[in-house]
């Protein structure tokens, strides 16, 4: 599903994002993507939806090679990747389901698709009875839920996370998580980058570490910390 | 692209029009300036042609002749005329034709012509209608020939009128395409405070996958509808100036003839059209190249 060999990633101004990962998810995996701020988290995940591209190396998702993707087909490998953001990046002008229904409709979807898959979606994430809300009158965790809402509108086999829970108290934080955990469920593969150490302690599921651009630990159902 | 993306982006492109009130003002505003300068040149344009016609179909040599002149001498001279390439007819007119002629042409101011009668001071003429590329070789031919006193050519007036049409022609396109140049700026500039007020839109469709040219359309259709908006404001100023023109022409220059304004709006006005939605495309691909990056 996402395979990365010898995937090193340098910015334009010398700094190292990731250097020589190797790595396989399998189709229909969670993965904990864990380490320290500046560890290479952001970057790892923003090469599977294709933001940027490997200095060197290559990676593998959806059976695409992302380097030889030509522009144009970037935008269909995106509709197949759901990606959540600490800071949700909802539009405020918008009710909750316009924000859903937005990521339907600039694809291209029909209005009948709009009209059955974004109350399903909000009905999935528990905000049905949130729908002609704004953002802005809701809750922190209420606002994930749409960002979630909206990442997974499309029906998308993978769903990434960029430190989804960043911005929550711990008991909200780990009500997303259970989220993402149930969209994991339902077939999607799921990489959550986040530091929240007690949340992924407490699932068990496969935690790959990095370190300074490295991959340091990946175990199956790991804790955050190696046990000492 | 389907009805309903199209609907899609129209709504998308009035919502950036309204957002951007003032800039689409002036945008609308510039294209209409820009293009009612253009649409006057190209009315002058139109009917400096015209006139161009209208005085080529005047060029006529008009050659004076000897008072002693037979009538068999004048009759070889006239057939000797009419051989010459690019003449058209000759015409004798009687010097009392000519003087009849004249107090004709003065009108009501006739009468200082009174006692002239007797004493007809006017040559006999003959009135050659000619091409006006032949009009200079055959003037300087008649004036060469025995029996002709003096001849006038109006071919003069016609050759200044080209070259002077010549140098609007070249002035006018010279402006319009600066003009054309300060439109698509400004244009392009107003889309990209569209672009702008909506970049976080915009980075959201990019994530969930919209296709680039789905992101770029509403922009277009802003671009263009702005465009559109300020031809049309400069067909209706040109409408306007144009029918003030033709009212004054009519008190100072009656007799020069001015084009129908109806037909040449007819004519000009799809052209018109076509073009502020060209430029506001144009403006619109120059912002989005330098600004969308999509």
């Amino acid at each position: 599903m996402i395979e990365m060999y010898d995937v090193s990633v340098v910015f334009p101004n010398g700094a190292r994002g990731l250097h020589k990962v190797n790595l396989r998810i399998a189709k229909g995996e969670f993965v904990f993507l864990v380490g320290p701020s500046g560890a290479g988290k952001s970057t790892f995940i923003r090469l599977i939806y294709r933001e940027i591209l490997p200095t060197s190396g290559q990676v593998y998702v959806l059976g695409r090679n992302l380097a030889r993707l030509r522009r144009r087909e970037v935008p269909y490998l995106r509709r197949e990747v759901g990606v959540v953001f600490q800071d949700f990046k909802l539009l405020n002008d918008r009710t909750v389901y316009d924000n859903v229904a937005f990521a339907l409709q600039v694809t291209g979807a029909s209005p009948r698709e709009v009209r059955k898959r974004v109350p399903a979606v909000l009905e999935m994430v528990g905000l049905a009875h949130k729908a002609t809300c704004y953002p802005d009158e809701l809750a922190g965790g209420e606002q994930q839920r749409v960002s979630v809402a909206r990442a997974i509108a499309n029906n998308p086999r993978i769903v990434l996370a960029d430190e989804p829970t960043g911005n929550l108290d711990p008991d909200t934080a780990r009500g997303i998580v259970e989220l993402l955990l149930d969209i994991n469920r339902l077939g999607a593969t799921v990489v959550v980058a986040t530091h929240a150490l007690d949340i992924v302690s407490s699932h068990r599921q496969r935690v790959v570490e990095l370190r300074d651009g490295r991959v340091v630990r990946d175990v199956e159902r790991g804790l955050y910390r190696r046990a000492l | 692209m389907p009805f309903r993306a199209l609907l899609y982006h129209c709504r998308e492109a009035l919502r950036g029009i309204a957002r951007n009130g003032f800039m689409s003002l002036a945008s609308v505003t510039t294209v209409a300036i820009s293009l009612l300068v253009l649409t006057l040149f190209l009315l002058l344009g139109a009917n400096l042609a015209n006139v161009f016609t209208w005085v080529e179909e005047q060029v006529q040599i008009r050659a004076f002749l000897a008072d002693d002149l037979t009538e068999a001498r004048r009759e070889l001279l006239m057939r000797e005329i009419g051989r010459q390439e690019g003449v058209r007819s000759v015409t004798f007119i009687h010097k009392d034709q000519a003087l009849q002629e004249l107090a004709d042409r003065l009108g009501t101011d006739a009468e200082i012509l009174q006692g002239v009668d007797s004493i007809n001071p006017l040559p006999h003429t003959l009135a050659i209608e000619v091409e006006p590329e032949h009009a200079e070789r055959v003037a300087e031919m008649v004036a060469g020939m025995e029996g002709v006193d003096q001849v006038s050519e109006k071919g003069e007036m016609v050759r200044r009128l080209v070259a002077v049409t010549r140098v609007l022609r070249w002035g006018g396109v010279a402006l319009m395409a600066l003009l054309a140049v300060a439109t698509v700026l400004v244009i392009s500039n107003t889309i990209r405070l569209t672009v702008y007020a909506r970049r976080q839109e915009i980075a959201i469709m990019k994530l969930v996958g919209a296709t680039d040219s789905f992101i770029r359309a509403p922009f277009f259709i802003e671009g263009m509808l702005l465009g559109l908006a300020g031809s049309l404001l400069s067909v209706g100023g040109a409408w306007w100036a144009y029918g003030y023109a033709m009212t004054l022409a009519a008190d100072s220059v009656p007799f020069l003839p001015m084009l129908p304004r109806d037909q040449l709006f007819a004519d000009l006005l799809p052209a018109l059209v076509a073009g502020g939605a060209l430029l506001g495309v144009l403006g619109t691909n120059l912002s989005i190249k330098r600004f969308l990056r999509v």
